[in-house]
């Protein structure tokens, strides 16, 4: 994965949250942002993911800008949310299928079969017929994930996926990701868990106050270049 | 004291109350001239009825249009539909039954007074029923919008497939509390000769000399009809918020 960003600037309120990021990663599979809350991590994940439009600014990632070519730039990726934000009223299986239906203009039985297909390729397919309040916080964020493979993404963004998930239900998410990235997906995420950052990205970037502070290697956390990154992961 | 205990004496203690002001507070009541027209009653109370349900359904529909209109990204749609909202909700029912009957009816040449009421029920309801949309599509958290815009549903998917089938649950117990208002709101249709309870029990009560036999009937066939769908109200509101 190829991503550029330029000059990115993102106010809310008169309040800088993006203060001209400028930034170039090459060949890197998975990219994890680290920072304290607030200091505007998601919101560049949401601009990434075209979600938000920034203030000013130019991103492109494989080629493909989520600003100016929106439309077709998400065709190619998924998002995973904090909260999984999957319909409640849906079944995991229909949340799937209707994206299916939606995305890929299927008949319904095709639909519903391959989103028993996903739901087996992240174990939970016992719950295809579960709405998301009668199952776990893991299985709803694994259902998530399914959710945003219906696509066929080249890319898929991760907003906090495990912020609300105990230790086990992290690991469940951690397995079902490394298990995708083997297979050749890409990953853009953001996180407050050392450990799923540790065992996940291969490119970190740290951000501060609206501005990147430092990026580079994952390796780059075992031996900090500025001591904002040294006293944030003393912190943790 | 238990709830339901405290229930039974409140049901009882009311219930004497009514029954000694319909036998106790009129000299030689004369409830059985009122009841040898049962026919009539029967009539009026299944036009009541059908006036009450044909005004839910249109004012449903209208009170959609007018939702929608409010929630439109096209300021000058909005804006009528606010201000149309405002209009009618300060608009009094008779003042509005009276503008159907007597003036729109003459413009769009229609004189059945029973079609032109319930017209007149159906304009003042819409704006209830937006209000109770409003309410109901409150549901409906910010995220999930998120996700529409991302897979790029239209606004007619929205609707049909995620937002309507959430709103429905949180819906129904307004739309029982509102079709208890529109059968009392009925009562008016009166004024314009509709069959309705109200009238033929007018009717009934003038030619025998017993007004106030007929308006304690009236109050009591309008409490059989609105105090079961209160109750039903209160039931699934109960069971929506579990």
């Amino acid at each position: 994965m190829n991503i550029k960003i330029n000059n990115l600037t993102k106010t809310y309120d008169n309040q800088i949250v993006l203060d001209n990021i400028s930034l170039e990663i090459n060949n890197t599979s998975t990219i994890g942002i680290i920072g304290k809350s607030g200091c505007g991590k998601s919101t560049l994940l949401r601009q990434l993911a075209g979600i938000e439009e920034p203030d000013g600014g130019e991103i492109i990632i494989d080629g493909l800008s989520p600003i100016t070519d929106k439309i077709e730039f998400q065709k190619s990726i998924g998002v995973v949310f904090q909260k999984h934000n999957l319909f409640p009223h849906l079944t995991l299986k229909e949340n799937i299928s209707l994206i299916l239906r939606k995305a890929k203009n299927m008949n319904k039985q095709k639909a519903d079969s391959i989103a028993k297909q996903l739901l087996e390729k992240l174990f939970i397919e016992n719950e295809a017929d579960k709405r998301p309040n009668m199952v776990s916080g893991g299985q709803n964020q694994r259902c998530s994930i399914a959710r945003a493979l219906a696509t066929d993404p080249k890319l898929i963004f991760l907003d906090e996926p495990t912020a609300a998930l105990d230790p086990i239900l992290t690991n469940e998410v951690l397995k079902a990701v490394n298990q995708l990235k083997n297979e050749g997906i890409n990953f853009i995420f953001v996180t407050h868990e050392i450990h799923f950052l540790k065992q996940f990205a291969d490119y970190i970037i740290f951000f501060e106050n609206g501005i990147i502070c430092e990026h580079g290697d994952v390796s780059c956390l075992q031996n900090p270049q500025t001591t904002h990154l040294a006293q944030f992961l003393g912190g943790i | 004291m238990k709830k339901g205990t405290s229930f039974l004496i409140a049901i009882l203690v009311y219930s004497s109350l009514i029954l000694l002001a319909v036998f106790f507070t009129i000299d030689n009541p004369r409830y059985d001239l009122i009841l040898q027209d049962y026919r009539m009653l029967i009539d009026g109370f299944i036009t009541t009825i059908l006036a009450s349900l044909i005004t839910l359904v249109c004012s449903m529909v209208i009170g959609f249009v007018l939702f929608l209109a409010e929630r439109s990204k096209h300021n000058i749609v909005h804006a009528f539909a606010v201000v149309f909202s405002e209009i009618i909700m300060g608009t009094p029912l008779l003042i509005m039954i009276f503008l159907a009957v007597y003036v729109i009816g003459g413009i769009i040449f229609i004189s059945n007074k029973f079609v032109l009421g319930v017209f007149a029920l159906t304009l003042y309801m819409a704006p209830y029923l937006s209000n109770a949309y409003k309410t109901a599509v409150a549901v409906v958290d910010k995220d999930q919008y998120i996700v529409m815009n991302l897979y790029h549903f239209t606004l007619f998917e929205k609707y049909r497939y995620i937002i309507i089938p959430q709103m429905i649950r949180p819906l129904l117990p307004s739309l029982i509390n509102n079709l208890s208002s529109i059968i009392k709101g009925s009562a008016l249709l009166r004024i314009v000769s509709v069959s309705d309870i109200s009238y033929v029990l007018t009717v009934i009560s003038s030619k025998n000399w017993a007004a106030i036999e007929g308006y304690y009937v009236m109050w009591l066939l309008y409490l059989i009809i609105t105090i079961p769908l209160s109750i039903l109200a209160k039931y699934l509101a109960k069971k929506v918020s579990i």
